[in-house]
């Protein structure tokens, strides 16, 4: 038995031996499937991880809960046109986390909300005019001349800008209207008459004309809302980069580093530091496309350093850039268009100046930390509502700091957030009441009521929302108040209502063994909300990790595919070579079933080496890669790998999985060839081979 | 097993082979006994049906009509299992081109029926292989490929294979066609000794004159039917 079995592993050894040609590729092929499946599932697991830690630990949680009501799923990064789904609402947070804390393996959940606001930079017309008003009260003719100078120049450069906007706009009638006013503001006739009318002059310019700035320079957000203490204890990758943390019980916002970088930053100091940073990573003008547009595009924003330079700043500049650039009487806009022209050769130079000469003069970032913003939002029935808070720092996502979606969220207070999204809390409710009554529209529906409190017809409401939970006129209140109260009863974080929870867990290897504890949970509690992974909740991205592992398994499945036809083809031909011995060992005595097993011998030998080949060749370069790490090509790779770097590991359940499929695919190709073999008749023996 | 009886009993046997749309007939007819112990010579011209003749004997293929009988089974009554066993158990082949596997050097070719047979251990098969090596002059030979040996070794190695399991009937075709007449010679007479000696019966086919002439008996064949030596 284990002598003819020797012998049998001996022949089928040797053959595969003889026919090494064949051996050989079918052997590369097995080997790259085997390869592929422990190294591709190595990655694509790898990859799942560290998106695991980028999401979970920065935004997601491991679990989300949100309304069983939801119209929409909820996806914390926005869906694939980038807007926010309809959620609905968690009416009562602190009963949803009363249940949610009591499940084991629960280390925290914390509220959220996700929506978007329009923050404003407060903006230099604005800040002059301010100046201006100041000097009318105290009646200091110098000063008010000189100011009324500076804000003169605004108008007349914002009369360009805008002049400049038609061009690109064709004939817009909304902004024909704005030109209209500006230039009015421009106009000699309009500075002529301002001293015998200061205050009405200044009314003209604050409501007509500061708005048209204001306008241009609108800066759209998207913001969390959360309970910021318990966010920044459980979201391990959250650290402050500037400034500090919002102080307990306080209104406040941060500001997402990488977004204060790229989109809070003067647009000139953003497009010079990017450019600076692509070529510091190799690319130059003349070999980068990217570059080039961004080279060129560069001259024609000119502008944002010419508006905002006053006449010291204006003269200085223009002295030393006439220096600078060799020709003694060209004026500040043209200086500034051809100092904006940089290529490989003055690049390094031009940075250094504006750096040294230019920014100071500017307002480098349109909101610093310290600075109370304006946030802007729309309520869901389509109504904007303003609320001032301040901004205390900035945040960063570690390890994420490059890809945008750790650059994606701003963080506020949840209080504030409410407030913009138009929820009710039982002290809203009451001030809502009370401005109702103000405004004599005590019985009226809602509509009605906001109709007669915004003076014009309210529009189409999409759906009912519930009345209890939100409501529109919750922003006006704050407004009607003035200035927002700047503290808050740290308590009421828990008391009112959010959009979603995080969940995140001591264990997070028991996912779903908790998910289902808490859902059990939540039944128990008759709350009626759903519970879904980190996964679900980040939508598209979540899903691409399953779609990395399908092309995958597709890949592997196609190489497999071919592995078996070149299989089942070369063993046909090697059977058809082999007749006669094949017909010699029937006619000595071996059974058809001796001859099908020697063939399937064969492969499954091939199988057993190459595949075993493979799976070692990529087990050492996942252990390798996993010691050295692979570096994140970009920002979206960053954030795929949690962080700078991908370490794979070596998972031998993936190597087992692998050897099996091949060996399967292997013999299943070798079924038919190995049956042909079988039916060969012992007669071919004797056939002459001439 | 079967003791009595000759060891081959062909009756009437015709062997057709549809070639297109017509038919080839092999054997037409023939009635021939081989007795055990026999040194048989089936002689004929190229085409004349001495390989279909081997090949009904040795249980590789099933004749048309008429009956087939050897070591005392009707071998159209048994089915393919029952043929293997036979051939691995009773027959032995030696062929015209020797059909050595390749892979396996002298030893392992001559112990192959043995590992095919599961009969014996080790020890006991080694011993027979060398026994049968010594008879045919392939003790030093025992590691070397078939590759390695000239045409007259091979066919040694072919016919301690077919011996070593000891069997009652050994055929050879043509066994000695692709070597030189010396060689061929000194085959047919290692054959005859092995005949004595064991008292094995060997059917052997040739168109060589010179090599009918070694056989006990000679039946002649020609256009598939037994033209002289019938008993
Ligand atoms: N498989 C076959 N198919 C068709 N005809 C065959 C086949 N085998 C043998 N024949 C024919 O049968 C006849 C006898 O052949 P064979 O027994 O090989 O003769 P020999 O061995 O004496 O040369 C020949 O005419 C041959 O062409
Ligand atoms: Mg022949």
């Amino acid at each position: 038995m284990v002598a003819s079995a020797a012998v049998f592993w001996r022949i089928a050894f040797r053959n595969v031996w003889r026919q090494r040609t064949k051996s050989l590729i079918v052997g590369f092929i097995l080997f790259l499937c085997t390869g592929l499946i422990v190294f591709g599932n190595a990655l694509v697991d790898a990859v799942d991880a560290g998106m695991e830690k980028s999401v979970t630990q920065s935004v997601s949680g491991h679990l989300q809960v949100y309304s069983a009501e939801a119209r929409d799923a909820l996806s914390v990064f926005g869906d694939e046109y980038g807007s926010m789904p309809d959620i609905g609402v968690i009416p009562d947070f602190a009963a949803l986390a009363a249940a949610v804390r009591k499940v084991e393996n629960v280390r925290a959940i914390v509220p959220m909300g996700i929506n978007f606001a329009m923050g404003q930079s407060g903006n230099e017309l604005d800040r002059w005019l301010a100046t201006l008003r100041q000097a009318v009260r105290e009646g200091d003719p110098a000063r008010i001349a000189e100011r009324r100078d500076e804000v003169r120049a605004v108008c007349e450069r914002l009369l360009q800008e805008l002049q400049n906007t038609r061009d690109v706009a064709a004939a817009d009638s909304a902004i024909a209207q704005d030109i209209e006013q500006a230039r009015r503001a421009a106009s000699p006739e309009f500075w002529a008459g301002f001293d015998a009318d200061p205050l009405g002059s200044l009314e003209f310019l604050e409501n007509k004309v500061a708005p048209l700035e204001a306008a241009m320079s609108e800066l759209w957000l998207q913001f969390l809302g959360t309970d910021l203490d318990a966010f920044a204890q459980n979201f391990d990758r959250f650290e402050i980069v500037e400034g500090t943390a919002v102080p307990k019980g306080q209104r406040g916002f941060l500001m997402n580093h990488g977004f204060y970088e790229e989109a809070v930053k003067h647009r000139v100091a953003r497009e010079l530091d990017k450019m600076k940073k692509l070529r510091a990573e190799g690319a130059s003008f003349e070999s980068d496309a990217d570059l080039r547009s961004r080279r060129d595009q560069l001259p024609t924003q000119y502008r944002r350093v010419l508006y905002q330079l006053d006449r010291k700043a204006s003269a200085d500049l223009t002295q030393r850039l006439r220096a600078l650039l060799g020709t003694p009487d060209t004026a500040l806009p043209d200086l500034l268009q051809s100092f904006l022209k940089v290529d490989d050769a003055n690049f390094d130079a031009r940075y250094a100046f504006f750096y040294e000469h230019v920014a100071p003069q500017l307002q480098l970032y349109a909101a610093k930390v310290g600075d109370v913003i304006p946030l802007q939002g729309y309520t869901k029935s389509g109504y904007s509502k303003s609320i001032n808070v301040k901004v205390y720092g900035t945040f960063r996502f570690k390890g994420l700091e490059d890809s945008d979606i750790g650059k994606m969220f701003n963080l506020v207070d949840l209080v504030t957030f409410r407030d913009l999204y138009g929820m009710m809390t039982p002290e809203r409710r009451a001030e809502v009441q009370a401005l109702r009554e103000q405004a004599g529209v005590k019985d009226v529906k809602r509509e009605d009521a906001e109709a007669a409190l915004f003076g014009e017809a309210a529009p189409a409401i999409e759906r009912q929302v519930e009345t209890a939970e939100i409501d529109e006129l919750a922003g006006l209140a704050k407004v009607a108040r003035g200035e927002a109260n700047q503290a808050f009863d740290p308590a009421e974080l828990e008391r009112g209502v959010a959009l979603n929870a995080a969940v995140v867990l001591a264990d997070p290897t028991r996912l779903h063994e908790t998910k289902a504890a808490i859902e059990a949970a939540l039944k128990d509690a008759g709350l009626k909300m759903q519970v879904i992974d980190w996964q679900a909740a980040s939508g598209m991205v979540g899903m691409l990790v399953v779609v990395a592992r399908g092309v995958l398994w597709v890949i592997i499945f196609v190489l497999l595919i071919v592995a078996a036809v070149v299989i089942n083809n070369s063993m046909v031909i090697a059977t058809m070579e082999r007749v006669k011995e094949i017909g010699t060992m029937r006619a000595i005595g071996a059974g058809r079933g001796w001859i099908r097993r020697l063939f399937l011998a064969e492969t499954a030998m091939l199988g057993l080496v190459s595949g075993g080949l493979g799976a070692a060749c990529a087990a050492g370069a996942v252990v390798l890669w996993g010691r050295v790490g692979l570096p994140a090509p970009n920002a979206f790779m960053q954030f795929l790998f949690g962080g700078p770097r991908l370490h794979p590991w070596f998972e031998s359940g993936h190597l087992v999985s692998a050897l099996v499929i091949i060996l399967l695919f292997a013999l299943i190709s070798t079924l038919y060839p190995a049956a042909l073999a079988s039916r060969v008749s012992p007669r071919a023996a004797m056939a002459s081979d001439g | 097993m079967q003791a009595a009886g000759p060891i081959v009993v062909l009756e009437d046997v015709h062997k057709d082979y549809p070639l297109g749309r017509t038919v080839v007939t092999a054997v037409r007819g023939v009635s021939l006994t081989v007795q055990r112990g026999e040194f048989m010579a089936l002689a004929g011209p190229s085409g004349s049906g001495k390989t279909t003749l081997l090949n009904l004997i040795g249980c590789v293929d099933t004749a048309t009509s008429g009956r087939v009988t050897v070591d005392g089974h009707d071998t159209a009554r048994l089915k393919e299992k029952g043929l293997t066993k036979l051939r691995l158990e009773r027959l032995g082949f030696i062929f015209q081109s020797f059909n050595l596997v390749a892979v396996l050097d002298v030893f392992q070719n001559i112990e192959f029926p043995l590992l095919l047979q599961k009969k014996l251990g080790k020890a006991e098969r080694a011993a027979r292989v060398n026994e049968i090596m010594e008879r045919v002059g392939l003790s030093k030979q025992a590691k070397q490929r078939p590759a390695e040996l000239s045409g007259g070794q091979r066919q040694r190695v072919a016919i301690a294979r077919a011996l070593v399991a000891r069997p009652a009937l050994v055929l050879a075709d043509e066994p000695t066609a692709n070597l030189d007449s010396e060689t061929g010679e000194r085959i047919i007479d290692l054959m005859r000794e092995l005949n004595r000696a064991e008292g094995t019966t060997f059917v052997f086919s040739t168109h060589d004159p010179k090599i009918m002439n070694h056989a006990d008996r000679l039946v002649r064949i020609a256009d598939g039917r037994v033209v002289e030596g019938t008993n």
